[in-house]
């Protein structure tokens, strides 16, 4: 059986994605729910860190980089949404807050 | 050609953790297997020898993201286990095996190119911020700053409820 490397790490990116979009329908935990965000994001970098090496072009790297700098920016303002509502009431469900208001 | 054995086992691993973000209950234990799973993902990009992707991952990620959700994990006032319900579960299961099912799909029909033996410099990988992804690049900077802003913002906004008088009597 002729195990091609590239293909097994198509296979993992797109498994974790699943994972990640199966654990925002799964969580109800905002910090879990902006984690499994996050796997989705690492998935997306995988692909183009694997497409740079396959065509040979160094932009997926550089790509790779703005996306993870938007992954931390994600990050950031997600916990501060949690915290501040987790501040207000002590309830551990993102669908308990049922408005929003500025 | 890529090495096939470290390509697999840190695939394994990744999917593994992976699963274990998704899977476990107590922040803390989901929180550890997100840092495993940033860690091997960058010793997956050694094996692919995309350095500098590895080196980015491993400070980016690992160093400042996971420690950012450890510090929330730690300042939460409930850090119990969740609760699930089964209608949950289904839902996540459906979009689990939808997803899987559409996106294999759509990569078995694309088919892959043979792989080059070219390692990019961090020379390489920094050239296109400053030609064709400049202004993406500069965009990064003010994206940032607005995250930085709003997360302050919406934490100064919850800090401003009590009045002034109880200010150090209750944490």
């Amino acid at each position: 059986m002729n195990l091609q490397p590239e293909p097994i790490i198509v296979a993992t990116a797109v498994f974790i994605f699943c994972c990640g979009a199966a654990g925002v329908a799964l969580r109800k935990n905002p910090i879990g729910l902006l984690m499994s965000v996050e796997l989705m994001i690492n998935a997306a970098i995988l692909v183009l860190v694997l497409g740079s090496r396959v065509h040979g072009n160094p932009m997926g790297q550089t790509v790779a980089l703005l996306v993870l700098v938007l992954g931390a920016a994600e990050a950031v303002v997600g916990l501060a949404l949690a915290l501040a509502v987790f501040r207000r009431r002590a309830v551990v469900d993102v669908d308990a807050p049922q408005e929003i208001r500025g | 050609m890529l090495p096939l054995v470290p390509v697999v086992v840190c695939c394994a691993l990744a999917a593994l953790t992976g699963i274990g973000v998704i899977a476990l209950r107590r922040p803390v234990y989901v929180a550890v297997a997100l840092l495993g799973h940033s860690l091997s993902l960058a010793a997956l990009y050694l094996a692919m020898s995309a350095q500098f992707s590895a080196a980015a991952q491993t400070l980016i990620y690992s160093g400042a993201i996971v420690v950012l959700f450890l510090i929330v994990v730690a300042l939460l006032p409930s850090g119990g286990a969740e609760q699930t319900s089964w209608p949950r579960m289904a839902a996540g299961a459906v979009v689990l095996v939808a997803m899987l099912a559409g996106l294999a799909t759509a990569v078995l029909a694309s088919g892959l190119a043979h792989a080059n033996r070219e390692v990019f410099s961090v020379e390489q990988v920094g050239a296109p911020l400053f030609a064709e992804l400049l202004l993406p690049f500069e965009l990064t900077a003010p994206l940032l700053l607005a995250a930085i802003v709003a997360a302050i913002a919406l934490w100064r906004r919850q800090e401003s409820r009590p009045t002034a008088d109880d200010e150090g009597a209750r944490p």
